[in-house]
C-alpha cells in the first residue's frame, strides 16, 4: 500500500510541474492543443490525489498498521467512523485532502469556463498546478502519509479523544475544504494580472468561486463554533483561540470582497483593491492552514506539531512576493472608470463596509501574531484572551451591524434625504424602543446597542423585502409567497443576500444574549440534591458508568426542571479512552427550554457518588444555530444559477424604485 | 438570566414546591458553590499555563484546578484583586494573564489596530476626495458632449458599465 500510494503522489507531482509547463507554453504560443493539455493534467492531478486519499482511506478501514500515519492515530476498537476521521487527524492527511479539493474545485471551475476565457484558464490552470506542485512536493517529502513504519505495531495508538465526536467528522473537512477553495479565485485573479486581461467579462467568474469559497469557509466556521459549545465544554463556542482567529481572517477579507466586487461591477470603482482582497484572502487561508498545523502558536487545536514550518514559510513569502508584485505590475490597468458622488450612497457604505471588515481582520490578525512578537523581543510570549478582541472587534462588528441596516437603503450615487427617511423611520423606530426597553430591563448599555443594531439590520431586510413583493404584487400581480419566491429567483444576489442579512441579525442577537446574559454555577452535590439558577432546577440523579468499545463512560444523571415541570433527563458524560486516560472528553448536557440553554457538565466526582458540576444557563444560543441554519439557506439562494433570462427591467417602473427598485448586475 | 417573563407568582409556586420537597425530606436544594462569584471572575481573567488557550476557570485541567483552589483561598483571606494577579504574575510571568497590561511595549496591542482604523479612515477620506473630483469629471463629461456622435458612444460605454444610467 505505502508504495502505491508514494508511487501515485511522486506521479501527480510530475504530471502537475508539466501541466505547468503545457499551460503557459500553450498560452504564449497560442497553441490551443496544448493548453488544453495543462487543463487536462489538472484534472489528471486531481484523479491521482483523490486515488492517493482513497489509498489512504482504504489502509485506514484495514487497519494497516504499517503505516505510520495509520497506526499513529486510529486502532482497530474505534467505530469505524471515527477510523474514517482519522484519515485528516494529522498534517499529512489534511495536506492531502487539501490538495483533493483545491484540484476538484479548480477542474470544474477551470473546465467549464475554458470556452468562454480561452485566455484566462491557461494561467489560472497553471497557478493552481504550482500551488498544488508544492503541496504534493510536501506530502511526497516532507510529511508524506505513505511513510513505513520499522516495526508494524499489533495496534494502533488510536485518534486523539477530542477528534472522536460526530461534530470533528464534519467540520475540520469543512475548514480545509475552504481554505483550500480559495486556490480557484486566486488562480483566476493571478491569471487575470499576467494577461491584463481587467476588464469586466471576468468579473462574474471569479465573483462566484469567491462565493463559494465563502459558502464553504462559513459552513466550516459555524460547525467549529457548534463543536466547541458540545464538546470542549466551557459554555461557550467562540473565544477568539489563534486557530478559530485563522479561519475567520479570511472569512474578513472574502467577505469583504463579495462586497466591494457589487462597486467595481456597477461602478467601475476599486478594480486594485478587490484584487487585493482576493490576493490577501488566499495568503491568510495558506497561513491559516500553516498556523492549524504548525503549533507555531499554542492553541487547543494544535493537534500536530510538524516540521512543515519552514516550507510554508518560504510558500507563503513567495506568494506573497508574486501577488504584490504583479498588482504593481499591472497597476495601469486598473483605473476607476467611475466615481463616488456623494456620501450618502451605496458605494460610500461599502467602503465604510470594507474599511471595517479590513480593520477587523488586521486588529485580529496582529492580537493572533502579537505572541510571536513579544517572544522575539522580549523572550516572553505574551498572552492575549478574550478582553482585547471584545475591546478592539467589539465596536467595530457593532458598527457594522448597524452598517448592514443602513447599507441596503442606500441608492447607488447619491440617495435622497426624504427617501432615507421614509425607508430607515420603521426600522430605526422599533431598534430605538428596543433598546429603551432592554436597558430599562438589564441595564446593559451595550448589549442594548448590539440588539437594537441587529433589530435595525432586520428591518432594513423586511422593508427592502416588503418594497419588492409590493411592486411584484402591482405589476406581475404576484400573491405574497408567490412574490418572496420569485424575487429570490429573479434576483438571488440581492435577495439572497438579504436572507443571510437576516442570519446575521440572529446570530448577533444569539452571540449579545448569551455573552452578557449567561449565568454560572459550580457546585458539589450528592444524589438527590438539586441545583437553582436562573429560574431553573438541576436535580443530580447519580453517576452511572459503562463500558463501550473504545472507552469508558462516567455519566452524571441529571434531570432539568422549570417551575416544578421536568424538562429533560439528560446525561452530563466524561470518556476515557484507551491510550489516552489522561485526558478524558466531554459531553455537555444540554437542553433548550424557551430561548434558554440549560447545560451541565460533569468535571470530577468521589466514590460516594457526589459530583462536582458546572452549570450554565446560556439564553439565545440557539438564534446562533438558527441564524446560521438562515445564512446557509440564503448562501444557496445567493449561489443557485439565476434563471438564464434575466428580469426584464421595464417589469419595475425605475422612476418610482430609483431609490430601492435597482437591478440585479 | 432568563429573558421569558417570570413572574413573582412562578417565583412563590417555586418555593411553595421547594418547601413541600424539603419537607418531605427527598431532596435539599440551594447547594453552596464550589467557588465564590469573585474567584470564579479572577480565574476567567487568569490562563491556564498548560493547556492552551483556556483560561483557568474553564479549563479541566489539573494545574488549572489547584490555581482556582489558589485564588479562592486567597480571596478567603481577604487579598485584593491587584495583590491576587499579582501573587500569579510574580510565579508564571505577565502571560497568566489573559488581557495583557496596558504598559510598556503592550501599549503597540492596543493602540496599532486604533492607528490602523484612522490611517484607514484618512486613506478612505483622500480616496473619497478624488473619486469624487474623477466622478464630477465623469458626469460633467456625460452631461456637456462634445458632439452628438460622442455622447451616443459615451451612453452606450456608460451603459455597459451601469445599467442605472438609462
Amino acid at each position: 500500500m505505502a508504495q502505491i500510494g508514494q508511487g501515485i503522489l511522486t506521479l501527480a507531482l510530475a504530471m502537475a510541474i508539466l501541466g505547468i509547463g503545457l499551460s503557459i507554453v500553450g498560452e504564449r504560443r497560442r497553441i490551443p492543443e496544448l493548453a488544453n493539455s495543462g487543463l487536462r493534467a489538472l484534472i489528471g492531478v486531481t484523479v491521482l490525489l483523490i486515488l492517493a486519499a482513497a489509498v489512504l482511506m482504504l489502509s485506514f478501514v484495514n487497519h494497516d498498521f504499517s503505516l505510520a500515519y495509520v497506526s499513529g492515530r486510529s486502532s482497530t476498537d474505534m467505530p469505524l467512523q471515527y477510523v474514517i476521521t482519522a484519515f485528516y487527524g494529522g498534517q499529512a492527511g489534511s495536506l492531502l485532502l487539501w490538495s483533493m479539493v483545491a484540484g476538484i474545485l479548480a477542474s470544474i471551475a477551470f473546465y467549464r469556463n475554458r470556452a468562454r476565457f480561452p485566455r484566462l484558464v491557461p494561467y489560472a490552470t497553471a497557478t493552481t498546478l504550482a500551488v498544488l506542485s508544492f503541496l504534493i512536493f510536501m506530502l511526497v517529502v516532507v510529511a508524506t502519509p505513505f511513510a513505513v513504519n520499522h516495526i508494524t505495531p499489533a495496534e494502533g495508538r488510536g485518534l486523539n479523544p477530542l477528534l472522536r465526536d460526530p461534530g470533528m467528522m464534519i467540520h475540520p473537512p469543512m475548514l480545509l475544504s475552504g481554505f483550500a477553495s480559495f486556490t480557484v479565485p486566486f488562480s483566476i485573479v493571478v491569471a487575470a494580472l499576467i494577461t491584463g486581461r481587467m476588464g469586466s467579462e471576468w468579473l462574474k467568474f471569479i465573483r462566484n468561486w469567491a462565493l463559494i469559497s465563502w459558502g464553504i469557509l462559513s459552513a466550516g466556521i459555524f460547525l467549529g463554533g457548534w463543536w466547541a459549545y458540545h464538546v470542549l465544554g466551557w459554555g461557550g463556542y467562540w473565544a477568539w483561540d489563534p486557530v478559530e482567529n485563522v479561519s475567520v481572517l479570511p472569512w474578513f477579507t472574502v467577505t469583504a470582497f463579495i462586497h466591494s466586487i457589487i462597486v467595481q461591477e456597477r461602478r467601475g470603482m476599486l478594480r486594485v483593491w478587490n484584487v487585493g482582497l482576493i490576493l490577501a484572502s488566499f495568503v491568510l487561508s495558506i497561513m491559516g492552514t500553516f498556523i492549524v498545523r504548525s503549533g507555531l502558536i499554542s492553541s487547543v487545536h494544535a493537534f500536530a506539531l510538524s516540521d512543515i514550518g519552514p516550507y510554508f514559510l518560504g510558500f507563503f513569502v513567495t506568494t506573497m512576493v508574486i501577488s504584490i508584485g504583479l498588482i504593481i505590475y499591472r497597476l495601469p490597468l486598473m483605473r476607476a472608470t467611475g466615481g463616488v458622488e456623494s456620501a450618502a450612497s451605496r458605494e460610500a457604505g461599502f467602503l465604510l463596509n470594507n474599511l471595517l471588515f479590513v480593520a477587523i481582520a488586521f486588529a485580529t490578525l496582529w492580537g493572533t501574531l502579537y505572541p510571536l512578537v513579544t517572544e522575539a523581543v522580549r523572550g516572553t510570549a505574551i498572552t492575549v484572551g478574550i478582553p482585547f478582541y471584545n475591546q478592539v472587534n467589539g465596536p467595530m462588528l457593532l458598527a457594522l451591524l448597524f452598517l448592514m441596516g443602513i447599507g441596503p437603503l442606500f441608492a447607488w450615487r447619491t440617495t435622497a434625504r426624504d427617501a432615507l427617511i421614509r425607508a430607515t423611520g420603521i426600522p430605526l423606530g422599533v431598534s430605538i424602543i428596543a433598546i429603551v426597553v432592554i436597558l430599562f430591563l438589564f441595564g446593559q448599555p451595550m448589549a442594548a446597542l448590539g440588539i437594537g443594531a441587529a433589530i435595525f439590520a432586520a428591518g432594513a431586510v423586511v422593508v427592502e423585502y416588503y418594497r419588492g413583493v409590493r411592486l411584484r404584487q402591482k405589476n406581475a400581480g404576484d400573491s405574497v409567497p408567490v412574490a418572496i419566491f420569485r424575487l429570490a429567483r429573479r434576483d438571488p444576489r440581492r435577495y439572497g443576500g438579504y436572507i443571510v442579512h437576516l442570519g446575521v441579525a440572529l446570530i448577533a442577537v444569539g452571540i449579545i444574549g448569551s455573552w452578557f446574559f449567561q449565568s454560572e454555577r459550580q457546585v458539589i452535590v450528592a444524589p438527590g440534591e438539586t441545583v437553582d439558577l436562573a429560574g431553573y432546577s438541576i436535580t443530580y440523579d447519580g453517576l452511572s458508568t459503562k463500558q463501550n468499545a473504545d472507552n469508558s463512560e462516567v455519566t452524571a444523571n441529571v434531570t432539568i426542571s422549570e417551575d416544578g415541570n421536568e424538562e429533560a433527563r439528560l446525561g452530563a458524560k466524561r470518556f476515557f479512552y484507551r491510550g489516552f486516560e489522561d485526558q478524558p472528553t466531554t459531553r455537555v448536557a444540554v437542553t433548550t427550554v424557551g430561548f434558554d440553554d440549560v447545560y451541565v457538565m460533569l468535571l470530577e466526582w468521589t466514590d460516594d457518588q457526589r459530583a462536582n458540576l458546572r452549570i450554565f444557563v446560556n439564553p439565545l444560543v440557539t438564534w446562533i444555530w438558527a441564524g446560521g441554519a438562515l445564512y446557509l439557506f440564503g448562501m444557496i439562494v445567493l449561489a443557485w444559477p439565476a434563471p438564464a433570462v434575466q428580469p426584464v427591467r421595464a417589469a419595475a417602473p425605475a422612476k418610482q424604485g430609483g431609490m430601492l427598485g435597482e437591478p440585479a448586475s | 438570566m432568563n429573558l421569558r417573563a417570570r413572574s413573582f407568582t412562578a417565583a412563590a409556586i417555586i418555593a411553595l414546591l421547594l418547601v413541600l420537597i424539603g419537607a418531605f425530606g427527598a431532596s435539599t436544594s440551594a447547594q453552596e458553590d464550589v467557588y465564590s462569584e469573585r474567584t470564579v471572575e479572577i480565574g476567567r481573567k487568569l490562563a491556564c499555563p498548560v493547556c492552551q488557550g483556556q483560561t483557568v476557570a474553564d479549563s479541566h485541567s489539573r494545574v488549572a484546578l489547584e490555581m482556582m483552589l489558589a485564588i479562592d483561598a486567597q480571596v478567603k483571606a481577604g487579598r485584593t484583586d491587584e495583590e491576587i494577579y499579582d501573587y500569579f504574575r510574580a510565579r508564571y510571568g505577565d502571560e497568566v494573564l489573559v488581557e495583557p497590561p496596558h504598559e510598556g511595549i503592550n501599549l503597540a496591542l492596543w493602540w496599532l489596530p486604533v492607528g490602523a482604523v484612522v490611517l484607514g479612515l484618512g486613506v478612505v477620506a483622500l480616496y473619497f476626495r478624488d473619486s469624487v473630483a474623477l466622478g464630477r469629471g465623469l458626469r460633467r463629461q456625460r452631461e456637456e458632449p462634445a458632439d452628438p456622435e460622442l455622447e451616443q458612444l459615451a451612453r452606450r460605454v456608460l451603459n455597459d458599465a451601469d445599467p442605472e444610467t438609462t
